[in-house]
């Protein structure tokens, strides 16, 4: 079981519905409350630091004491990434090193698969990183990329499985054949099934992250639009299907052109919050601090705090 | 001269204990080649056309599995034989 270290709250939904600037303005305000939080922009086209009027060659940024932003630099996690793979190939495959193993390994950084690979790196090194903050918040990217990074634990914990089993079953006849042969078998644990051993526990581990309410929960941003609406619906079944925890529908920049009763009728055992469109855009921390004192936007913070 | 009969026995024993042995395991090893194998082609089928594992499961495995890579070559080679084999059988006038 995984100690709690903090609360992870994710924001996704249609580009253009405001995931930042709520991300933005729950950060601030859960900062306000004297809570120590870490907001993370992981869409790779950024724009947390716009909507905080950041201006920062550097990707992480303290607003307080109580407050830091990042944002995270997908290639440069991806390229870690490689690096510590084309390491561990130069030491285990010593003839090759007079090859220049780096140029084909860079190539692999286009292999379908790794871009949502690298968010999750990153992912774990945040939690490890900021693992003593109250809540880290995550801006995600787009939604095709958001699901992928969500659905890889689970993917990758089907196949580990598979191998692992498929892996034993070969170490089993290995030792058999040994001691036929009077082989005293290398009593040292076979590299590979470590490795899968090793990989699987960090998949669980983020699968739990995901799966349990005091540790990580996602909202929805949708505005009143057919689009948005429909796109929140397939994310939250893609949610539901991996069996992670849905906080809310938040419904951003909402203008009363559909009745708050027919569109929470789609979810109606889900909390949703309504947050009225702003009169002027809310970009620059003047104006994000003047939003978060609305009565509808303090509910909603305190509906995050029943969760702790 | 009694000596040179028991070392004769003696190796005929240990001929007859190793020719036993293999026997008892050939199918056991020829099955284990086949489930390493099997676990090659999973792991590193991307990389010959198969839709397989995730990348990183691929990534992270790489570097532990030389004997697998040179495993898979060999059964390439032996899976190509038979057909390599009739063709030339076919050109043969």
């Amino acid at each position: 079981m995984i100690k709690n270290e903090g609360i992870n709250l994710f924001f996704l939904g249609k580009g253009g519905t405001g995931k930042t600037t709520i991300a933005a303005l729950t950060a601030i305000s859960l900062a306000e409350k004297g809570f120590k939080v870490g907001i993370f922009s992981m869409d790779p086209a950024h724009n947390l630091f716009d909507v905080f009027q950041i201006n920062s060659s550097k990707s992480t940024v303290k607003l307080s004491d109580k407050l830091i932003c990042e944002e995270i630099d997908i290639k440069f996690w991806l390229k870690s990434y490689l690096k510590s793979v084309e390491q561990k190939i130069a030491r285990s495959y010593q003839y090759l090193t007079s090859l220049s193993l780096e140029k084909h390994i860079e190539i692999l950084r286009y292999s379908p698969g790794l871009e949502e690979y690298a968010l999750q790196y990153a992912f774990e090194a945040i939690i490890k990183k900021y693992k003593k903050y109250d809540f880290r918040i995550f801006d995600m990217p787009p939604t095709a990329l958001a699901l992928r990074f969500f659905n890889l634990p689970a993917l990758t914990g089907i196949w580990l499985d598979q191998l692992i089993e498929l892996r034993k079953e070969i170490l089993e006849k290995k030792k058999i054949i040994s001691e036929v042969y009077q082989r005293h078998p290398n009593k040292s644990n076979d590299n590979i099934l470590n490795q899968l051993y090793e990989m699987k526990d960090r998949t669980d581990r983020v699968i739990q992250i995901f799966q349990i309410k005091l540790l990580s929960g996602i909202y929805i941003v949708e505005n009143e639009d057919v689009l948005s609406m429909a796109e929140t619906h397939d994310i939250y079944q893609t949610i539901l299907k991996n069996k992670f925890i849905v906080l809310g529908i938040l419904v951003n920049k909402y203008q009363n052109l559909t009745d708050v009763d027919v569109i929470t009728s789609k979810y109606p055992n889900l909390p949703w919050n309504f947050f009225p469109m702003a009169q002027n855009p809310i970009i620059g921390q003047e104006k994000l601090n003047d939003y978060i004192t609305h009565q509808t936007f303090q509910n909603y913070i305190n509906s995050i705090l029943t969760i702790t | 001269m009694l000596k040179k009969v028991l070392n004769s026995l003696r190796s005929i024993k240990n001929i007859l204990t190793g020719s036993a042995r293999s026997q008892a395991v050939d199918i056991l090893e020829w099955e284990k080649t086949e489930l390493e194998n099997i676990f090659s082609l999973l792991v590193l089928g991307s990389f010959v056309g198969i839709p397989a594992t995730p990348t990183s499961i691929t990534l992270n495995l790489l570097p532990y599995m030389e004997n697998e890579i040179q495993l898979m070559m060999d059964k390439v080679e032996t899976a190509s034989g038979p057909i390599s084999d009739l063709f030339s059988h076919l050109d043969t006038p």
